[in-house]
């Protein structure tokens, strides 16, 4: 049980502080994808390194974010709150079951990470989160937006920024901490 | 060098006529619509049947059986040829996209089809499906004739596409293949 709650504050503070970068970077709006939206790689991680159970975590850190900082999800409510918490949490669980369905996904080869197979994961949750999130915001968001603009910002912000940040997280990181 | 020539040609003609009938059976049986695609769109199973069996060599005869199914069949994307064919590009794109994300990433390899898992084609069934709707989505909303409520769009076609891939790989395994191997083996007794 702490182990639970430690991984899960893990999870909590990756994703927090990859949300507050994301803001800090450039201002997220529904309406728009941020073209580097590494929150979804912090959550992919830490389902990679935990397991399913740090869902609380992840789903706590979006909701802090989005009612606070994002006041009530730009003034969308519940709809923001099903679109960036259940979603956007729920996202890298649906990819990986997905993988793991289909024979796809060996994540750890030799107890080390597969990158290779990270990056599809990625890939795949970018588009589950962005299909998701299009089908779910389409016509239900206050301000209207462009479809076009609204579905490719997704999946470029998504995709992009899941890499960034994994490949931040496995190859760079312990560079540094070697150093 | 004439046989590889011979042989380039003769994959890339069976690739051509697969598609343009899995097309012909579709608007016989069925209805097709640039806005909404149709409930069972048979040609993306057929072009991802002819790439797993023959390489992405046989593009060629796809990009050129999806041109000409359009303007034969669906009536030059009902007059909006430029549009039409720049979907078809995608749709003839969108398998090889699937498969070498696939290969580059190593989930999955096809360049052996008697060790390939069924898993994996059903995945790709349905990965290429999602590429094929979103890159025609992102084309056809280039045309401010055609009236496209987006959500639709994409719902329809990502279903149409599964489900009409389903049904020709289905129809292929279980139906075409015993019936070639039952003829060829009535022929060699």
């Amino acid at each position: 049980m702490y182990i639970s709650i430690q991984q899960n504050f893990i999870a909590f503070i990756l994703v927090i502080v990859s949300l507050l970068i994301a803001e800090g970077i450039a201002h997220i709006d529904f309406t728009n994808g941020n073209f580097l939206f590494h929150p979804i790689g912090a959550a992919i991680l830490s389902y990679l390194l935990f397991g399913f159970k740090v869902f609380p975590g992840v789903a706590i850190a979006n909701t802090l974010i989005g009612y606070f900082l994002w006041d009530n999800w730009f003034g969308n409510g519940i709809t923001g709150f099903y679109g960036h918490v259940i979603i956007g949490s729920l996202a890298p669980v649906v990819a990986i079951l997905i993988m793991k369905l289909f024979h796809l996904s060996e994540f750890f080869k030799d107890g080390k990470l597969n990158f290779r197979h990270i990056l599809f994961l990625v890939i795949l949750t970018g588009l589950v989160n962005s299909l998701l999130k299009f089908f779910l915001f389409m016509g239900v968001l206050k301000a209207n937006p462009d479809p076009v603009v609204f579905l490719s910002t997704y999946l470029v912000g998504n995709i992009l920024g899941g890499i960034v940040f994994i490949y931040m997280a496995v190859k760079i990181l312990p560079i540094l901490i070697k150093k | 060098m004439l046989i590889l020539v011979k042989n380039y040609l003769f994959e890339n003609i069976i690739a051509f006529l697969s598609v343009f009938l899995a097309a012909y059976i579709m608007v016989l049986f069925g209805e097709y619509t640039v806005e909404l695609s149709a409930l069972f769109y048979l040609p993306l199973g057929a072009k991802i049947l002819m790439y797993l069996l023959f390489g992405f060599r046989v593009l060629p005869g796809i990009f050129l059986a999806c041109i000409t199914s359009g303007v034969v069949l669906f009536n030059s994307w009902n007059d909006h040829l430029l549009i039409g064919a720049m979907a078809a590009c995608a749709g003839a794109l969108a398998p090889i996209i699937a498969m070498y994300t696939m290969r580059v990433t190593q989930v999955c390899d096809f360049s052996n089809l008697r060790k390939i898992d069924f898993r994996h084609i059903l995945f790709l069934i349905i990965f290429t499906s999602v590429i094929s709707a979103l890159l025609k989505f992102f084309v056809y909303m280039q045309s401010i004739t055609i009236n496209i409520d987006a959500v639709a769009f994409v719902q329809h076609y990502i279903i149409g596409d599964i489900l009409g891939s389903l049904l020709v790989i289905y129809l292929v395994i279980k139906l075409i293949v015993p019936l070639l191997q039952a003829l060829f083996q009535e022929k060699t007794a």
